[in-house]
């Protein structure tokens, strides 16, 4: 076999070309296996969409490889598992917090690692709300524990379109006896429930956190804890928000019998509200993406315009308001042994285009002010308007023992949905339950 | 030192058990008595006491006695145990034993029609039966029950303990009826014959033949099946998680729902030392009242 020059030198640039490109791709190789592997748990197919999409910018930004762990997508199974594997020690080095309230409970435990230093130094610090800093906070220590990333602006949700098709006023209502007049006035009209505040066992912290807590919310002289961190159960304004339910039960003003259901949201939020048959409803920013979005399973057609917002009202007519919950917030495992490394992760996640990427998938909005700076801002669409908001935002603070108080109010709730308590035994029911579990110093006597 | 034939024999025997003990000992024993030394503690899966947790007496206790939601919920479970272990599953379970006693044609095919519900995990059988209640027009009972001009109903929430125990007792017919069908088998045919040449009717024989002579495996059977209903977990978890209203919140469901939902350690432990203490007086009241031979 002969080779001329040219076939000669081709064979040798081929050569040449091979053993460069094994060199590079051993290279590359090389630097995957060198870096070092972050173990970060996410769930529910939205989140895990936005997660996966920044998967590679993430990875380039901290320097790390990511071992993303899909886990349970229900939120109470999520938080369970991530709980018993925080307590057995082999929970992963990332997560997220569901609800804000959940944090205390989590810090004081120990498995969260203090992200103070860090936070301070974040440059993304400055550019989130006070009340957002203060949620991130244990509010035992003041520490901060998490790094906030979306927020879910919570308000009501009425059907407009349906509302003035029967000449039912729009307009905002002013405190709960003009919302429980609408209320009054839709059922006469319509005979369908007019209105929803989660309650009972099987909607679990839902109770409290979509329903319970717009009530109390709605006293602007009343404030969940004492001076001392003491939960004030015994007082008026948990009574009267009692109360308010039981007017909504006892008038046949809220749907009762789907709230003892074990998927109590799925009738009457995904087949009442989109059929008309219920007109009212607490929720927040994500309710118009996955409860009635184009993309869900009774899609509302044209959702901005059919159903409309109402800020929440006050029990005395103080100016209405909105609450903000900093949802999913990034933790940093207190055990994990690559904390400085996870740290920098969460600080990665708490950036604005990951927020953007997270909020528009979720219907949430930025925890960050400065993102409206950014160029994706925009692709946001009217959930901009409830970013606008939360600067003015209130949220009811608690401290560590929130899910005590949830399970109570579940268990309230429940007492009162299957009429074996009035408001007043509801309110006793409560105040023994937190009482029996977290001892009674844990109730204010002020 | 030479051992004698019967301390060798004796010593063949405790080798032989070692294993099992051992590893009841691991996962039954140590468990009972970890749960008792927990449920005198304020322990938590959040909150300090995760952190530290302190003894607490028999606090837990005192409070477990002053909740209605235990009471009901051992209520429930009493109803749920006798509903479908004591009376469901025994009763048809017999029935389905003595028919197939008989020279039936395509006997094995019964048999196995029988059978296939136990071979279906539990998790996998509550799947089925959510689909079989699925409230709405496209549940099968409601469509089934639509061919008779019925409206649909909501299975789950007007009929919650009924139907649990309806897909408990499906699905533990087959172990009852082959411990019963075994019971059968072991009474001697002659003894029929004898009856039958003296002029007994069938109702005679059963009355004073067959029931009289299974009453030990029928015992027996009682024993099993109460005690491992009394555990039952997953089932009910997967069809109602309890709900509604606590309507099926066995003891099983009341325990998870205290430890991994409301994240109480120290209570969930001494909700499941009542629960273990009532399973071992019900099996005591077998055994000793009952004379059951275990």
């Amino acid at each position: 076999m002969s080779l001329n020059i040219r076939q000669l030198l081709a064979q040798f640039a081929g050569g040449l070309l091979f053993v460069t490109g094994a060199a590079v791709t051993g290279a590359v190789a090389a630097e995957t296996i060198k870096k070092p592997t972050l173990i970060i748990a996410e769930h529910r197919s939205a989140r895990l969409a936005a997660l996966y999409s920044l998967e590679e910018v993430i990875e380039a930004r901290v320097g790390v490889n990511l071992k993303i762990v899909e886990y349970p997508a229900p939120a109470q199974d999520y938080f369970t598992k991530l709980v018993t594997e925080l307590r057995a020690g082999n929970a992963p080095d990332v997560f997220t917090i569901p609800r804000d309230l959940q944090l205390d409970d989590l810090a004081a435990a120990g498995y969260l690692a203090d992200l103070s230093p860090a936070m301070q130094a974040w440059p993304g610090y400055r550019h989130l709300p006070e009340l957002i800093k203060s949620l991130a906070k244990g509010s035992f220590d003041d520490r901060s524990y998490a790094v906030p990333s979306i927020v879910a602006i919570e308000q009501l949700y009425y059907r407009h379109d349906l509302l003035e098709k029967l000449a039912i006023s729009t307009a905002q209502p002013q405190d709960w006896q003009d919302l429980l007049a609408r209320a009054r006035q839709i059922k006469t009209r319509t005979g369908q429930f007019p209105l929803l505040f989660p309650a009972g066992l099987t909607w679990g912290m839902g109770a409290y956190t979509e329903g319970y807590r717009y009530l109390l919310a709605g006293f602007s002289e009343y404030k969940l804890l004492d001076k001392q961190g003491r939960y004030r159960l015994a007082e008026d304004a948990p009574r009267q928000a009692f109360e308010f339910y039981q007017t909504l039960i006892r008038e046949d003003l809220m749907p009762v019998k789907p709230l003892l259901n074990p998927e109590p949201w799925v009738i009457p939020k995904y087949e009442m509200f989109p059929k008309g048959q219920l007109m009212i409803t607490t929720c927040g920013t994500w309710c118009r993406v996955f409860d009635w979005g184009a993309n869900s399973r009774n899609p509302i057609a044209n959702v901005e315009q059919a159903v409309g917002t109402w800020k929440i009202p006050s029990v005395d007519g103080s100016q209405p308001f909105v609450l903000a919950s900093m949802v999913y917030a990034w933790a940093v495992n207190a055990q994990s042994r690559q904390r400085p490394l996870a740290t920098q992760l969460a600080l990665a996640l708490g950036e604005v285009d990951v927020a953007l990427a997270y909020a528009q998938k979720l219907g949430n909005v930025p925890a960050r002010m400065d993102a409206k700076q950014h160029p994706q801002y925009a692709a946001l669409g009217t959930l901009s308007e409830a970013h606008q908001q939360l600067p003015q935002a209130r949220a009811l603070r608690t401290t560590v023992g929130a899910n005590v108080i949830m399970a109570g109010v579940a268990r309230a709730t429940e007492a009162l949905l299957i009429g074996r308590e009035d408001a007043e035994g509801a309110q006793q029911l409560l105040v023994n339950y937190v009482s029996s579990v977290l001892g009674d110093e844990a109730i204010s006597k002020e | 030192m030479t051992l004698s034939f019967e301390t060798k024999r004796q010593l063949g025997y405790r080798l032989m058990m070692a294993p099992a003990l051992l590893l009841m000992g691991a996962f039954i024993v140590f468990p009972a008595f970890y749960a008792f030394s927990l449920s005198l503690t304020n322990d938590a899966l959040l909150g300090f006491a995760a952190k530290e947790s302190s003894f607490v007496g028999l606090r837990n206790f005192t409070r477990l006695f002053g909740d209605p939601l235990f009471w009901n919920s051992l209520k429930v479970t009493l109803v749920f145990v006798i509903g479908s272990a004591v009376i469901g599953q025994f009763v048809l379970g017999f029935a389905a034993a003595l028919c197939l006693q008989q020279p039936v044609k395509y006997k094995s095919i019964f048999n196995a029609i029988i059978c296939l519900p136990n071979a279906v995990p539990e998790m996998v059988v509550g799947f089925l039966w959510i689909s079989m209640y699925a409230s709405g027009e496209y549940g099968t009972l409601n469509r089934i029950i639509a061919w008779f001009g019925i409206a649909p109903q909501q299975w789950l929430y007007t009929f919650p303990l009924f139907s649990i125990i309806i897909v408990n007792t499906w699905r533990g017919i087959a172990f009852s009826m082959i411990l019963l069908t075994s019971g059968l088998a072991a009474i001697p045919k002659d003894i029929y014959e004898a009856a039958r040449v003296d002029g007994a009717t069938d109702k005679q024989i059963f009355l004073r033949i067959t029931l009289p002579m299974m009453m030990p495996t029928i015992f027996l059977y009682l024993f099993i099946s109460t005690v491992t209903t009394f555990a039952i977990f997953g089932l009910v978890y997967t069809l109602s998680r309890g709900g509604p209203a606590n309507s099926t919140e066995i003891l099983g469901i009341y325990i998870y729902n205290q430890s991994f939902t409301s994240f109480q350690l120290g209570y969930g432990a001494a909700v499941a030392v009542i629960s273990l203490v009532v399973s071992m007086v019900l099996g005591l009241v077998y055994v000793r009242a009952l004379k059951v031979e275990v």
